[in-house]
């Protein structure tokens, strides 16, 4: 199984910030968009996503809701959850609370 | 650990001399008819005894220090929780950018002192807390920064603070439990 890497640091930002495109630069509106949906879009890939978390400064619980928890409204929490890998070595906690907003997402 | 048990060996052998030494008149002749298996069987009396002392102290003083690290680790989160909700009230009466980010570092920062705290617990009434802190601090992470923290014309409402304010609050009660519970 092949296997997508992002690095959200690296690849996006490492101020990311609010929910919406009009809420300013680098939300998580723009994020899942140009980063996420393309590989979400085709029915049967099976590749798997890691995301490198590390080296952003903080992120905002509207950029992660609305990044993974609006891409699990979209395309349903299981897919998600088969297809997203997260790493993060500074903050554990982040990973846990990333999967709270995709098993959340219906709320 | 062996040194150890040599110093308290040689210290009962000096003590018995000394015994011996001191009662030497009053000594029976039969007191010195011991074999060496009979000296043998004292001496492992001796360090058995030694090395279970030893043992257990040294195994309460080793769990008393873990305690003491793991609270002060929440010491530490406690302080973060604290500088995070008074720079929350500065960015509620002024938003800015920076105040933002400092808010975003700092959660980042208790974060890890959280996860931190989370790996050296051993006992599961202590880990059931801790999940209850980071219930707590996820709850306050999302009050304070979904929307509207960081979007334009940034503007917290009655109700968001009232929000705010009482899950600070519950994260605070949590983690004072928690710091109760490490040492009952």
């Amino acid at each position: 199984m092949s296997k997508v890497n992002i690095n959200i640091a690296s690849d996006f930002t490492t101020t990311p910030g609010a929910r919406k495109k009009a809420d300013g630069d680098f939300s998580g509106e723009v994020f899942r968009e140009k980063f996420l949906e393309d590989l979400f879009k085709i029915p049967n890939d099976d590749r798997i996503i890691e995301i490198t978390l590390d080296g952003v400064e903080g992120y905002p619980t509207s950029f992660l809701e609305e990044s993974f928890g609006g891409l699990a409204r979209r395309y349903g929490k299981e897919r998600c959850k088969k297809k997203l890998k997260f790493i993060s070595v500074e903050d554990n906690l982040l990973i846990k609370e990333i999967e709270s907003y995709i098993e959340k997402c219906d709320d | 650990m062996i040194k150890f048990i040599f110093s308290v060996i040689g210290f009962i052998i000096g003590f018995i001399l000394k015994g011996i030494f001191e009662n030497w008149q009053t000594l029976q002749l039969t007191f010195f008819n011991i074999t060496i298996i009979d000296v043998a069987q004292l001496l492992i009396t001796i360090m058995i005894g030694c090395y279970i002392t030893y043992y257990i102290s040294n195994k309460i003083s080793t769990e008393q220090k873990r305690k003491e690290i793991i609270l002060n680790q929440t010491e530490e989160f406690a302080q973060s929780i604290r500088e995070i909700y008074k720079t929350t009230c500065e960015y509620i009466a002024k938003p800015t950018n920076e105040k933002a980010r400092i808010i975003l570092a700092k959660f980042k920062n208790a974060s890890f002192f959280i996860d931190a705290i989370e790996k050296k617990l051993t006992k599961k009434i202590l880990k059931h807390h801790i999940t209850n802190c980071q219930f707590q601090f996820l709850s306050l992470k999302a009050s304070i920064t979904d929307v509207p923290f960081m979007a334009k014309d940034s503007k917290f409402c009655d109700k968001d603070i009232a929000n705010i304010n009482e899950i600070y609050k519950r994260l605070y009660f949590a983690v004072d439990e928690f710091k109760f519970k490490i040492y009952t």
